[in-house]
């Protein structure tokens, strides 16, 4: 499989007055037309990564790298105008919470509309047309009608259906999801996976899936990084998950309830100063 | 412990909005029972009138023997506390940790206020050191343990969890989940316990009840609904979508 997106010694660095933070410290990975998950805790530079990526970092940020390059393109050495060739329309990035990622004052359907590059599109009927073929294909029961809502007027799930048509409205080829379904109840965070998994098929996009639920990307992408402390401490397949051998993951897999649970205590991690550095 | 029989909550206008609908159930002493829901089901809401901040309601609700009003006495207070989800929003900001433990002392005319702040930092873990922190000085994990000893300071009976630790990495949630089944034990606490979360609450509740739509479906054992034992095709969906993605099963699920 031909790598789209690699990654060599990706570092995110903050300086402040009295020290430097590094939040992502030298990670190295590549992303085919495949699922990646990240996972890793709040703090673990998983959605710093993900910016690094879209040069979307914080003006604070000093972002470096050995390689950092999409289907053949220097990211860090591309220049702004370069980059909005790449960025929403290559490489598009799927948010949070559609509630506060989608424009409150305007149509849903007029801002998918939105997302058709310049040179795409037609009249106004025809981008009509495009975008109601896109709802149709995130599963949107009656896309005339939604066509017309406005954000609040939809719920989590279909807003962040309307999020994922909007981002392949560009057709890119890597899709970043970035805890796309943690706001959702577990049975419309299914659906939306299911929606996600048939389109990055289909479409044969690559994606990279940013979450803490280790359930989650154990049992849907093809292959997970999992990151401490600005570090990728493992990469495994997702089927081998439950067999990682990093102290880490063990440790964050031991400490999770399970159904049928019946340790009395559940493990606590304790983290070793060694794993930053090591 | 605690019973509560029809209860009915409504919102919007004449109550047409039915948040919950004639819900029964009973706590025994010294248990911990679950509530199991969605969003938006009315689990929170349900907590909220037991708690005494919702007064709008009818049915019948008995906590230790009393029956319940829609206004509660101070003693009340006492005797039933809440953890909230939110560990970032429910402390605040701008009072200490001493002024946050200080406070319902004071409200209730407590003795021996400073033996007993210090005794509480320490059985929820903190220590010492936290006593004149604020809150923006402290981790999830750490807010979340102070939210505990504030409710738990009064030396309450009933103890209401909220999804307590929904908003914490799950490193941080196990620490939360141990040090809960330790204090209720110490001091014999009948606990309500509401959540999304399947795992957590098979694993810290004896007896779970599922709510959807303002309504308890089905009451199950932990053991029950762990094993094949659920009926309502409600639970069997919850309990297969927890269980993580499965594309065939995502496909079958409502819209």
């Amino acid at each position: 499989m031909s790598a789209q997106l690699l990654v060599e010694d990706l570092r995110v660095r903050f300086h402040t007055q009295q020290r430097v933070v590094e939040a992502v410290r030298g990670i190295s990975f590549t992303v085919g037309r495949e699922k990646v998950g990240i996972v890793g805790e709040s703090g673990s530079g998983k959605s710093m990564t993900a910016r690094a990526i879209l040069r979307l970092s914080p003006p604070q940020a000093r972002v470096s790298a050995k390689t950092l390059r999409f289907q053949g393109i220097d990211l860090l050495a591309s220049s702004e105008r370069q980059m909005l060739a790449v960025r929403g329309r290559r490489i598009s990035m799927i948010m949070q919470d559609p509630k506060f990622a989608l424009d409150p004052v305007m149509r849903v359907g007029d801002q998918i509309a939105e997302a058709i590059p310049g040179e795409r599109r037609g009249s106004r009927a025809e981008d009509r047309e495009r975008v109601l073929a896109m709802l149709d294909a995130v599963q949107i029961r009656n896309p005339a009608r939604v066509f017309d809502l406005y954000p609040h007027e939809v719920s989590g799930g279909m807003g962040q259906r309307i999020m994922i048509a909007m981002m392949l409205m560009p057709e890119p080829s890597l899709l970043i999801a970035d805890e796309p379904t943690s706001a959702l109840d577990v049975t419309v965070r299914m659906r939306v996976l299911a929606i996600l998994d048939e389109l990055a098929a289909q479409r044969d996009l690559g994606l990279i899936f940013i979450t803490h639920d280790l359930n989650l990307v154990a049992t849907f992408c093809d292959r997970v990084l999992i990151m401490y402390a600005g570090r990728i401490v493992e990469e495994c397949t997702a089927r081998e998950l439950a067999h990682a051998q990093h102290p880490y993951t063990r440790g964050l897999l031991a400490s999770l309830p399970r159904l049928g649970d019946t340790r009395a205590r559940l493990p606590v991690l304790r983290r070793d100063p060694e794993w930053i550095s090591a | 412990m605690i019973r509560v029989r029809n209860l009915r909550v409504g919102f919007g206008v004449k109550g047409a909005m039915r948040a919950v609908d004639n819900v029964s159930f009973h706590v025994d002493e010294e248990e911990t029972f679950g509530l199991v829901g969605e969003s938006g089901c009315g689990k929170s809401t349900l907590l909220r009138v037991l708690c005494g901040l919702n007064r709008n309601w009818d049915g019948e609700i008995t906590i230790a023997g009393e029956v319940m009003r829609p206004e509660r006495s101070r003693a009340f207070f006492k005797s039933v506390q809440m953890v909230f989800q939110d560990p970032y929003g429910s402390l605040h900001p701008r009072h200490s940790v001493n002024a946050m433990l200080s406070e319902p002392l004071a409200i209730h005319r407590m003795d021996r206020a400073d033996a007993r702040i210090s005794e509480m930092l320490e059985q929820v873990g903190l220590g010492p050191a936290f006593r004149y922190r604020y809150p923006h000085q402290l981790s999830g994990g750490q807010r979340q343990r102070l939210a505990i000893a504030r409710a738990l300071i009064l030396e309450p009976k009933v103890l209401l969890l909220d999804e307590p630790t929904s908003a914490l990495d799950v490193s941080v949630q196990a620490e939360i989940l141990n040090l809960l089944k330790e204090i209720r034990e110490i001091r014999r606490l009948t606990c309500i316990l509401v959540s999304h979360d399947l795992a957590v609450i098979s694993y810290m509740c004896g007896r779970i009840g599922v709510m959807n739509s303002g309504k308890i479906l089905e009451e199950l054992s932990a053991a029950q609904l762990t094993g094949s034992a659920a009926h309502h095709p409600y639970t069997v969906q919850l309990l297969s979508a927890s269980r993580g993605y499965d594309h065939a099963l995502a496909k079958e699920l409502p819209d």
